[in-house]
């Protein structure tokens, strides 16, 4: 605290050398005039001593024969003054200060936390829609009605909290883990069908709810109704009274053929990276970006890579600037020939994918057929598959309601 | 010879005022002139009531009290502030001896 007092008030280091230091010392107590971290260095003496004492010494010093030396300037006072020397150094000084209260006035990043189902690119989307984006004012974020739209418009939403943190927006959400069950009132009334998703023959079927329309060894085609949403009810001369509508549910297999064919050329060209580069440094904000090379690149072939990092202050304090370096790596073209082994990995690899993507998608593999036919030029492998999958969905029901009752007595009469 | 008589430290006066400062327990710091030195350690002290500076150097700081000079003696010693009514040394102080 003394320090502070010190630094504020200003004060100056001073040398005294002469007859009599320590009858200066006496009378400088006896005038009042703090003087402190006082060390002798064998001729002469040190001393800190305030603003005021330095000017009211001069009467002391020709009263006790010494003499006295500035060392050093220190304190706010000498600062000041050494700053308006300075003006464009004060005037930078003061432009950066407004110019980062300006800046902490807007949202620069937002950050969205917690989401797994819903993307990122959904979920910024949406904030745009809202009027929500970087470069916003803080102001005009109203973070109560972000938090209760994200609730209401995402049904996956369970809890959203929003909050400012310097000048990044941070979203939490918590997506529901549960099951979501539709209010289907509508399907009670309209009624699904369960449809082909494609042509295919009919190998397993268990129905829970609907009627069958189909049975196993049945061929299909796309569109085709397999279960009917729309249960009839007779009457008692076997006629229909009225349909109730369900959903209709069941278990079903379709089985089809399929017919694969991949090719791979023999020759190819390898990338070979000569280790020349070039790293351009480049800034900019926002959309707009600035490069340093002036040059054009004196490559044939390149690949160019970039990194940027955006400027912050403190923690969360985030500018709308950014800077890093383009890398830009020359590479040469070399012609080149698979070997065998290498044309035979490459099609099992790619033949092992199509496979997987298979397994994933729930497609069982009855039956598979796979040739390779190979060239100079290129090798090209065929395969025919049977393949069993529940190719089914969910459409509206297509069964028209039967006319009422009375209708059909004003008929009879 | 007058004021050689006042010099003398244990004069008749000096110790009939000392008893009665004594006997009205009145602090003597005040009463008698007395310094108070506060030593800590044997890097530090802390001295009220001096009258002035004699000597100072790294390897003494003498003081004047009212009856008797006060001698710091060491090394590195040094005054880190002084006013007109105290004082702080600080250094490596060896001795401390009334003259």
């Amino acid at each position: 605290m003394l320090h502070w007092i010190q630094y504020l008030r200003g004060y100056v280091v001073i040398k005294v050398w002469g007859y009599s230091v320590e009858r200066l010392l006496n009378l400088l107590g006896n005038h009042d005039i703090l003087v402190w971290d006082i060390e002798d260095h064998g001729g002469y003496h040190t001393m800190h001593i305030s603003i005021d004492g330095f000017f009211a010494l001069k009467p002391l010093l020709k009263k006790t024969g010494t003499r006295a030396a500035v060392v050093g300037k220190f304190g706010l006072p000498f600062f000041v003054s050494k700053m308006m020397r300075r003006k464009l150094f004060v005037v930078g000084l003061f432009c950066c200060i407004l110019f980062w209260c300006l800046t902490s006035r807007f949202i620069w990043d937002i950050r969205i936390e917690g989401n797994y189902a819903l993307t990122e690119d959904v979920l910024m989307d949406y904030l745009k829609e809202q009027g929500v984006h970087t470069a916003m004012k803080k102001s005009a974020l109203d973070i109560a009605a972000l938090e209760q739209g994200l609730r209401e418009d995402y049904d996956l939403i369970t809890w959203t909290s929003a909050q400012l943190k310097g000048t990044t927006l941070l979203i939490h959400i918590k997506e529901n883990d549960m099951p979501v069950y539709d209010d289907r009132a509508d399907i009670q009334e309209q009624g699904m069908d369960l449809v082909a998703a494609r042509d295919g023959v009919v190998t397993y079927m268990i129905t829970r709810s609907g009627v069958p329309c189909v049975s196993c060894g049945d061929s299909v085609q796309k569109g085709d109704i397999l279960v009917s949403g729309a249960v009839p009810v007779y009457n008692e001369d076997a006629t229909v009274r009225k349909y109730q509508y369900v959903e209709a549910d069941a278990d079903i297999t379709l089985c089809y053929g399929q017919n694969i064919s991949l090719e791979e050329s023999v020759a190819y060209d390898e990338k070979c990276y000569t280790g020349e580069k070039i790293d351009i440094p480049v800034f900019g904000s926002g959309e707009k970006q600035v490069s340093l090379r002036f040059f054009d690149i004196p490559y044939d072939y390149y690949d160019t890579s970039e990194e940027k990092k955006q400027v912050k202050l403190l923690d969360h304090l985030y500018l709308p600037l950014y800077y890093g370096k383009r890398t830009v790596q020359e590479y040469e073209i070399t012609p080149k020939m698979h070997t065998d082994q290498e044309m035979k990995t490459l099609l099992q690899e790619r033949w092992r994918k199509i496979i997987s993507t298979l397994g994933e998608k729930g497609v069982q593999i009855v039956e598979k057929n796979v040739t390779i036919k190979k060239n100079d030029k290129k090798w090209v492998l065929h395969a025919h598959m049977q393949l069993e999958e529940p190719a089914v969905k969910l459409v509206p029901t297509a069964t028209e309601p039967v006319a009422s009752p009375k209708e059909e007595d004003g008929a009879a009469q | 010879m007058r004021r050689e008589k006042r010099r003398q430290p244990f004069s008749p006066f000096e110790k009939s005022k000392e008893l009665i400062v004594e006997s009205l327990k009145l602090p003597k710091d005040t009463m008698l002139g007395a310094a108070i030195v506060t030593v800590t350690g044997n890097r530090e002290a802390f001295i009220e009531n001096y009258k002035g500076i004699l000597e100072y150097t790294t390897e003494s700081i003498v003081l004047q009290g009212k009856n008797a000079k006060i001698c710091f003696e060491g090394s590195s010693l040094s005054i880190d502030y002084y006013t007109n009514e105290d004082m702080k040394i600080s250094g490596k102080i060896d001795a401390l001896r009334y003259i």
